[in-house]
């Protein structure tokens, strides 16, 4: 037993990319997410105000947002855009004309939050920092009248009701089972081929080996496409989940995510030269792009330059497409710009990785 | 598809005299032989490759005919396998170049490729699929019509008599088993040139004996074959001509009687002694002893002419005071030609 652990421990210390990864990669993944992260998460949302009232409480309500958000003041046509079509703010505050006028003549009055309830912990952040603001307000020495103002919420990006805490959940975990499966599962059936003495028969076969490597990563997009897919019909026939008005359109963009999820796979299979490097690579690629794509909590959480870095991360492409689809009736419309980025994006880690793979193994 | 109409089915034995003839040129090959046959399965010249400042291989110059089995004979680490991945194109060459049947490697790969194929000392395998799912993924690997898998399929199992266990699962092969799917993985697709890697090297006898049957019938469909070994038994059994390697360089090619010709001993006395003899010296000097080789008490002098020595070594001082326990005398062997060649043993 004792020859075995000491046997082990010497094939780990042997094979040195795999102990960084295994025992670095974590502290560094730690200490990066520790930088990366916000302390005061409120601080990094961005909050577009329209200020159509142009008064004192408009003027009081944006001073005191500033405190918690990141405020930028627009005009209602961008405001919608921003929250709808680009989807840079989970929600936008429109303080209506005569606001300030009706306030001060002891009128109900209504401040409007435009929301895309699809990114539902951004809302939750906007209503508590609404409502902190408006508590302040009151306290001020010269107060705003705040008991007879109202919120009224309107969603631009959803017809019915405001999703579930399940329906929003699912898209994130559906990606992030994929992500694991996929991404292992792909790396690992290409070492699978050296391990089982197989690549010297591959590579003295007729055809170039680039096209077998195609066709192992063909039943890979095969197999996680169908594995996303009996997912969410399993949400949508148990659960009761929406998967949007288009099934086209749900096939067409689970064969889009899947897509540079299996080139990601191929990409770890490039850069691992052993079953643990495989895994170690595989693993941190994973969590990382799990991070960037806000698969598990809302990247407005983390610093600027993370934000700006998750916009080019593959998985925050899915998980948008994925919002689009299941949160915001998203129908086949929107989905080709998508489906286009996760296709170049898959272009890239495919051909990246196959290099690499082709670098190590290949006839040379 | 009929057993006839497979690629190597249309190559018959040749044994002739040209194939197995002199080896004057660097090729091997016996001056005007070449003219005569038909496109030789190999052709290196000058191959080399370079592991780092290390040369693997060094100027390999080889020639394998047509329907000839070529035995690669070397110690461990001699460079048979880095030639055989040289010409199988697993390896790329850093100097000289190779040709299969006519096709220069460096210029058509897949030409190449499409006429040879390898069984090597690593049985590789699908853990998880039967042998004849194995066999099967070859086929259409290298695309064997569909209507013609499984028939081509049953054969390459037959000839290495796999079919009683083709529906078993690899993981559960032993690995004798093993090397021999991996053999008819290599059949299967049709070569006109097998190359075989140490094929019996680490199998029980019974493996063995179904791998040579199986080399000896694709010989009898005149299959081209490069077979490396470290056993002088393989090479004697199923070799038409040998080429030893030492230290990733060629030191002799032809055939086994050509090779044994070739060396200075013609006989070795071997004697076992009642104890160590004192003056090895004075026997090493004696006319028609051309080497000593002792160990413990056992001592064997390679001669020209044994009789002539026996007579004048048993007056030598050295065995005067002490007692002759066994004495033989037999014709030189191919392992000892490999010792006076390399300097080393085959084995260590």
């Amino acid at each position: 037993m004792l020859a075995l652990f000491l046997k082990d421990l010497r094939l780990l210390r042997r094979d040195r990319r795999a102990l960084i990864v295994l025992l670095v990669g974590p502290l560094l993944a730690i200490a990066i997410i520790a930088t990366v992260v916000r302390r005061n998460q409120a601080l990094g949302m961005r909050l577009p105000v329209v200020n159509e009232d142009q008064g004192r409480v408009a003027r009081t309500f944006t001073q005191l947002l500033e405190e918690y958000a990141v405020v930028t003041e627009v005009s209602r046509p961008e405001a919608e855009a921003l929250v709808r079509d680009r989807k840079e703010a989970a929600a936008a505050i429109v303080f209506p004309a005569h606001l300030s006028e009706a306030s001060g003549q002891g009128r109900p009055a209504e401040v409007v939050l435009l929301t895309d309830p699809a990114r539902g912990s951004g809302v939750e952040q906007a209503r508590g920092i609404l409502l902190l603001v408006e508590k302040r307000a009151a306290a001020l020495a010269d107060p705003v009248v705040v008991d007879l103002l109202s919120l009224r919420e309107v969603s631009l990006t959803r017809t019915g009701p405001a999703p579930t805490e399940l329906e929003r959940a699912i898209p994130g975990y559906s990606l992030t089972f994929v992500l694991l499966v996929v991404v292992l599962g792909t790396a690992m059936t290409m070492y699978d081929e050296h391990a089982w003495g197989m690549m010297p028969r591959l590579l003295i076969a007729p055809g170039r080996f680039t096209s077998m490597l195609i066709e192992k990563l063909l039943v890979r997009l095969l197999v996680g496409s169908g594995q996303l897919l009996l997912l969410l019909l399993f949400c949508q026939l148990v659960l009761g989940v929406s998967l949007g008005p288009s099934p086209l359109a749900v096939l067409l963009l689970v064969l889009a995510v899947v897509f540079p999820i299996v080139g990601l796979g191929m990409l770890t299979a490039g850069l691992a030269a052993s079953r643990e490097q495989t895994l170690g690579i595989g693993l941190a690629s994973v969590f990382t792009f799990a991070y960037l794509g806000g698969l598990w909590s809302p990247i407005w959480a983390a610093s600027p330059w993370v934000q700006r870095l998750s916009t080019i991360a593959f998985t925050s492409w899915a998980m948008q497409g994925m919002s689009d689809l299941m949160l915001r009736d998203g129908g086949l419309a929107g989905l080709p710009v998508t489906a286009g980025l996760l296709f170049v994006n898959g272009i890239a880690f495919t051909v990246l990785g196959i290099a690499l793979f082709n670098s190590r193994y290949a006839t040379r | 598809m009929r057993r006839r109409d497979w690629p190597w089915a249309r190559w018959q034995p040749k044994r002739t005299e040209a194939t197995t003839g002199g080896t004057d040129t660097v090729d091997g090959l016996a001056p005007g032989a070449r003219e005569r046959r038909r496109t030789p399965a190999v052709v290196t010249r000058n191959l080399g490759r370079s592991v780092g400042r290390r040369e693997a291989v060094e100027g390999i110059s080889l020639v394998v005919e047509d329907g000839e089995t070529l035995g690669l004979l070397g110690r461990l680490g001699a460079g048979k396998t880095t030639t055989v991945g040289l010409i199988s194109t697993r390896l790329r060459p850093t100097r000289g170049e190779v040709r299969i049947f006519g096709n220069l490697v460096s210029e058509d790969v897949n030409a190449a490729r499409r006429l040879l194929n390898v069984a090597s000392e690593e049985e590789g395998g699908y853990p998880s699929l039967t042998g004849e799912e194995n066999v099967d993924f070859f086929a259409r690997l290298y695309g064997v019509p569909r209507g013609e898998c499984s028939q081509r399929v049953a054969e390459a199992l037959e000839l290495v008599e796999m079919t009683p266990s083709k529906d078993d699962r690899l993981a559960s092969y032993s690995r004798g088993m093993r090397r021999r799917l991996s053999l008819a993985c290599a059949l299967v697709t049709g070569p006109r040139l097998l190359l075989l890697d140490e094929p019996t090297v680490g199998v029980d006898p019974q493996s063995r004996a179904h791998i040579f049957q199986a080399v000896r019938a694709l010989q009898a469909r005149g299959l081209s074959i490069l077979y490396t070994t470290r056993d002088i038994e393989d090479v004697e059994a199923l070799c038409d001509r040998l080429a030893i390697i030492d230290e990733g360089r060629l030191v002799a090619l032809g055939t086994v009687s050509e090779l044994l010709a070739r060396s200075q001993t013609r006989e070795v006395i071997e004697l076992t002694l009642g104890r160590p003899p004192g003056d090895l010296g004075s026997i090493a000097s004696l006319d028609g002893v051309l080497r000593l080789e002792f160990s413990g008490t056992e001592l064997r002098v390679f001669t020209l002419h044994a009789p002539g020595v026996l007579a004048v070594l048993c007056g030598t001082p050295a065995f005067l005071a002490q007692p002759i326990l066994t004495m033989k005398v037999t014709p030189v062997t191919l392992e000892d030609v490999f010792v006076e060649l390399t300097g080393k043993e085959l084995h260590d």
